[in-house]
């Protein structure tokens, strides 16, 4: 026992690299199962740092088993192989890994609690089964990759292993099948991840960014000996510092090898940071998107009280404004907002600058148009007639009725029996206008002969009188709103369903039916029935913006038909996103009736509204103000943004398990490295030489990791990141744009060369009394 | 100092009179942990190859480390053409070559590079630096090894390259500790030659030895034991004072 306790303790860099590097795998694979489970994205998400563990791992093992080669050769010698022979050199592995998935597990929850109470408004779950068999599958997978590196040592001849001194190995099929399948697997996993539309990509593509960065780290290696061999003749006469930098850039593998890991774990970086970079910004997009403003009030009862607040509270029209959107993520053709663009610029502002809708945004004014506007407040209304013209006595009187809708956004109408007369005063009526007395619209007329015996008495309803009687309406006015200053028309429909009836044939209808006069509306009724007046406004194009590939459906607020111009087309607009129309609200509600019931109607509230105003605003509407910030965590979690924020904690892990692989690189290497320099001395090559060189490789190093990642990093996100889940982006959103940047390309690389130099620059700083060459002598024969 | 210190081609340094300068250590005491030497004196002298002989842990390549400005005694002066071999920082003067026990070969370097990156270090053009590497392993015989990585070689070959990188440069003070120990007849013979081709060149030539072969081949004979001078013989016609 005390033995092999001695034993493992003279193994211990091997052993504590091992238990490092299995915990790190251990506890970033829990942490962000535990987070992606929380954030609703794949579980698989952690099967890069699997990968990149896999890759690290085998060397651990070649450690392990070398430094056991003489233990190996003599144990053979004794007769001892096999399973006996296995179980005696993966006791100590097994022991290790155990300890290192524990260890692991532990700190992959806590960190997953950590990191959710920052990240998540949610818990992060308890981990069911799916942890255990990863917990299972890792440390089966770990003790498998140190008995496969182990292997080749055990299957050295055996005088290979008595040998007193080590000869490099060359690199075995497996390791060369490993670099082909690196390379393969990253381009089936770009080609994979074009393929996926909807619903968790499948593992491979998972895999990709560890892939795509592993296989640029190996061209990078495979490019920087290639160079550093093809430099060997132009450094050969350029001084003995470059010279031994190219040589050891060219044969050297203390910092060479683990490049490949920095590369990927950076690689998985880029990928995270862009990730979530692109994420933050399509949040913060949409957002403002759908917020339409610094603050929002929700209106209930749609989008005629929405208008009538705006101008009751808000006059001026510097603080509030009304905004009403049909979403209709269903049938997308009839996705359409409306606003009240004549006050956007004031509520709004510069809210939607760096917002994709900024273009549409800065335009808004275009779609106000001079229309009238019919939202009027009053408790009755008044209506003042006289007669034009009577032909007859059949017809006694004008039976007018006026449609509105209410305050509380529901259609109504009240009718008045007008008795004009040719002579004498005007016949004035009022009659009360119920829900109109905080605000309601008004938005059509209709009018038809009041049919009697002369002298009273109304005759059969299906009576037909085609005499002339034209009667001039001199006021119709709620409060002091006149309806009289917008211009009607005749129901076209009306007209024409009149003279297409079998039982109206031959009545004539040659004359104007409604004509809108300076001195008031003259109104001649059909011979029988209804007619309905329009708005005349109602028919003309209503100038809009549109955004989709496909037109949309011209609608009003109340889903009725409407007509638009031909809208300016942009790549997303205020309140709507990706797809839609988008209209001026007073506009588009002139004549038209309650607002469907799907519209999402609010008051936005600029920056600087006085306090006193918001609470009035809150008091009528009987809602709470909502924030960007209220949006943006609504849409957050709708979208599943926080995905992005597993590969921020997926790129740490890794990143860890490439500074682990990188300093046991260079641990390993150290004694080596320092009898090389001590070697160097003896032949007269001077300490400051041999630092020169070391600082020329670290600097080529770095330079190719820069490049190396850039590369990585571009290509993984051109070819991958549209296949990895991020956001689930609604039908009519914008496009998350995850196109590589600058800075989100830089940044990984930079802390990528940053590390090298670092860890690389520690191993190289070697101090005099390390290197002397005296050490030689102490030395055993290499 | 001559042009064969700086880069070791010429004459080595010598005397007033005109003769070459010895290597002379006296009272050396070297202790680390405990005495590996104890009071040594003795002289290597220009122009003769002088074997070291004595058991394993005897003191031989402490010696020779100390001799050669590695390691600094812990009491005694050793000194060369006027001048301590002790420079403060344990590098060797340039006008002094090993060849290891260990040989000391750099293993990102190819066999010949290791031999030419001697003379690169004393200032020699590398082409001709490459040049010479090339003939100097041809005199050992592995003139087509010169591209092979020094860990493809075998024992004797590693042996042989650090043989050529320690006589290529010419030096003053040829130190070599053990240099024929995986050597096959043959090529001892080839080494021995060369050792006796540099003594006659000048230069103070000394072999830490087990091999009685190499003893017998060598014109003096110092022995140790426990860090203690016990022989100093002349071999063959003239004695000298240990």
């Amino acid at each position: 026992m005390t033995r092999a306790l001695r034993g493992a303790w003279s193994r211990r860099g091997a052993l504590l690299t091992l238990l490092a590097m299995t915990t790190v795998v251990m506890s970033g694979a829990v942490a962000v199962l535990s987070f992606a489970e929380a954030a609703g994205t794949s579980a698989w998400l952690m099967s890069p740092l699997l990968l990149l563990g896999a890759v690290a791992i085998p060397s651990i093992g070649r450690e392990l088993a070398t430094a056991r080669r003489e233990e190996i050769g003599l144990a053979r010698l004794r007769g001892i192989r096999g399973l006996r022979l296995g179980t005696v050199l993966l006791a100590e592995p097994l022991v290790t890994i155990v300890l290192g998935t524990a260890l692991g597990f532990v700190l992959g929850r806590l960190v997953a609690r950590v990191a959710g109470g920052a990240w998540l408004d949610a818990d992060v779950p308890e981990l069911g089964s799916t942890a255990a068999y990863v917990a299972l599958g890792t440390a089966a997978a770990s003790l498998l990759i140190v008995l496969v590196g182990t292997w080749a040592t055990v299957s050295e001849p055996l005088s290979v292993q008595v040998a007193s001194r080590v000869r490099p190995r060359r690199a075995t099929t497996l390791v060369l099948f490993g670099s082909v399948f690196v390379l393969v697997g990253a381009a089936v996993a770009a080609y994979r991840a074009r393929e996926v539309v909807d619903g968790d990509p499948d593992a491979l593509v998972l895999l990709g960014p560890a892939l795509v960065g592993l296989a640029l780290g190996q061209v990078a290696i495979w490019a920087l000996r290639l160079l550093a061999r093809g430099a060997t003749g132009a450094t050969a006469t350029s001084g003995l510092a470059r010279f031994l930098a190219t040589r050891r850039l060219s044969r050297a593998d203390d910092l060479v090898t683990p490049m490949r890991l920095l590369v990927a774990a950076a690689v998985v970086g880029v990928l995270a940071l862009t990730g979530a970079s692109s994420v933050t910004d399509w949040v913060d997009g949409e957002s403002r998107i759908a917020a339409g403003g610094p603050r929002s009030v929700p209106v209930e009862n749609g989008a005629v009280q929405a208008m009538a607040l705006t101008r009751d509270l808000d006059p001026e029209g510097k603080h509030l404004m009304a905004v009403s959107v049909v979403p209709n993520e269903t049938r997308l053709g009839e996705r359409r907002a409306y606003v009240d663009a004549a006050r956007f610029e004031a509520v709004a502002g510069a809210f939607y600058d760096d917002t994709p809708a900024a273009d549409a945004a800065a335009r808004i004014a275009e779609l106000t148009t001079d229309s009238a506007d019919l939202t009027v407040s009053g408790n009755r209304l008044s209506v003042s007639s006289r007669l034009v013209e009577q032909e007859s006595s059949f017809t006694v009187g004008l039976i007018l009725q006026v449609y509105y809708v209410t305050e509380d956004d529901n259609g109504a109408s009240v009718e008045v029996i007008l008795s004009p007369r040719l002579d004498g005063p005007d016949d004035r009526r009022s009659v009360r206008l119920p829900g109109c007395a905080t605000g309601c619209q008004i938005n059509g007329l209709a009018f038809a002969r009041m049919l009697g015996e002369p002298g009273g008495g109304v005759v059969n309803v299906f009576a037909i009188d085609d005499s002339t009687y034209r009667v001039l309406l001199t006021d119709l006015s709620v409060g002091d709103q006149s309806l009289l200053d917008v211009a009607w028309r005749p129901n076209r429909a009306d007209i024409d369903a009149f003279a297409n009836s079998r039982f109206n044939a031959g009545v004539d209808l040659q004359f104007r039916t409604v004509s809108n006069r300076p001195d008031g509306l003259e109104l001649h009724p059909l011979p029988g029935g209804l007619l309905n007046v329009d708005l005349a406004a109602k028919t003309d194009p209503i100038p809009e913006f549109a955004s989709g590939a496909e037109p949309g459906v011209p609608l009003d607020v109340s889903g009725n038909d409407r007509v638009l111009g031909d809208g300016t087309r942009f790549e997303a607009l205020p309140l709507l996103g990706g797809i839609g129309q988008l209209t001026d609200l007073p506009t588009s509600i002139l004549g038209s009736g309650s607002t469907v019931p799907d519209a999402e109607t609010s008051i936005v509230v600029a920056d600087g509204t006085p306090a006193a105003m918001l609470t009035a605003l809150t008091a009528a509407t009987g809602t709470k103000a909502r924030s960007l910030e209220d949006v943006r965590r609504t849409l957050s979690a709708a979208a599943g943004a926080d995905q992005s924020r597993a590969y921020t904690l997926l790129a740490a892990f890794c990143a860890l398990v490439a500074l682990l692989a990188l300093a046991a690189g260079v641990a390993r290497h150290l004694r080596s490295y320092r009898h090389d320099v001590a070697s160097l001395r003896v032949l007269g090559v001077g300490l400051g030489e041999a630092r020169r060189a070391g600082r020329v490789e670290l600097a080529s190093l770095a330079v190719v990791v820069v490049l190396a990642v850039t590369a990585g990093g571009y290509l993984a996100v051109q070819l991958l990141l549209g296949g990895l889940p991020l956001v689930n982006e609604s039908p009519a959103a914008v496009p998350l744009n995850a196109a590589p940047d600058l800075l989100t390309l830089a940044v990984p690389a930079g802390l990528a060369a940053l590390a090298m130099l670092l860890v690389g620059g520690r191993a190289r700083a070697v101090r005099p009394s390390a290197t002397r060459p005296s050490t030689l002598r102490e030395e055993e024969g290499r | 100092m001559s042009d064969r210190v700086e880069r070791g081609t010429s004459e080595p340094p010598s005397s007033p009179t005109g003769a070459a300068s010895d290597l002379v250590l006296s009272n050396i005491t070297f202790v680390a942990g405990r005495r590996l030497l104890d009071d040594v004196s003795l002289t290597f002298q220009a122009g003769k190859v002088t074997a070291l002989s004595g058991p394993s842990g005897s003191g031989k390549t402490t010696l020779l480390s100390i001799a050669g400005g590695l390691l600094e005694p812990s009491q005694g002066t050793t000194s060369y053409a006027d001048r301590s071999m002790w420079q403060g920082t344990g590098d060797p003067r340039p006008d002094i070559a090993f060849v290891l026990q260990v040989y000391g070969l750099v293993p990102i370097l190819s066999a010949r590079e290791n031999v030419s990156i001697a003379l690169r270090a004393r200032g020699v053009d590398p082409r001709e630096a490459d040049e010479e590497a090339e003939a100097a392993l041809g005199r050992f015989g592995i003139a087509d090894l010169g591209d092979r990585q020094v860990e493809e070689l075998s024992g004797g070959q590693m042996q042989r390259v650090a043989c050529a990188r320690g006589f290529v440069v010419g030096a003053g003070i040829l130190l070599a500790d053990e240099p024929t120990s995986e050597l096959d007849e043959g090529n001892r013979g080839v080494v021995l030659a060369e050792l006796r081709e540099e003594a006659a060149k000048g230069s103070v030539v000394v072999v830490a030895t087990h091999d009685p072969a190499v003893v017998d081949a060598c014109d003096v004979h110092f022995a140790l034991d426990e860090g203690r001078l016990v022989r100093g013989a002349q071999v063959g016609a003239h004695r000298v004072q240990a």
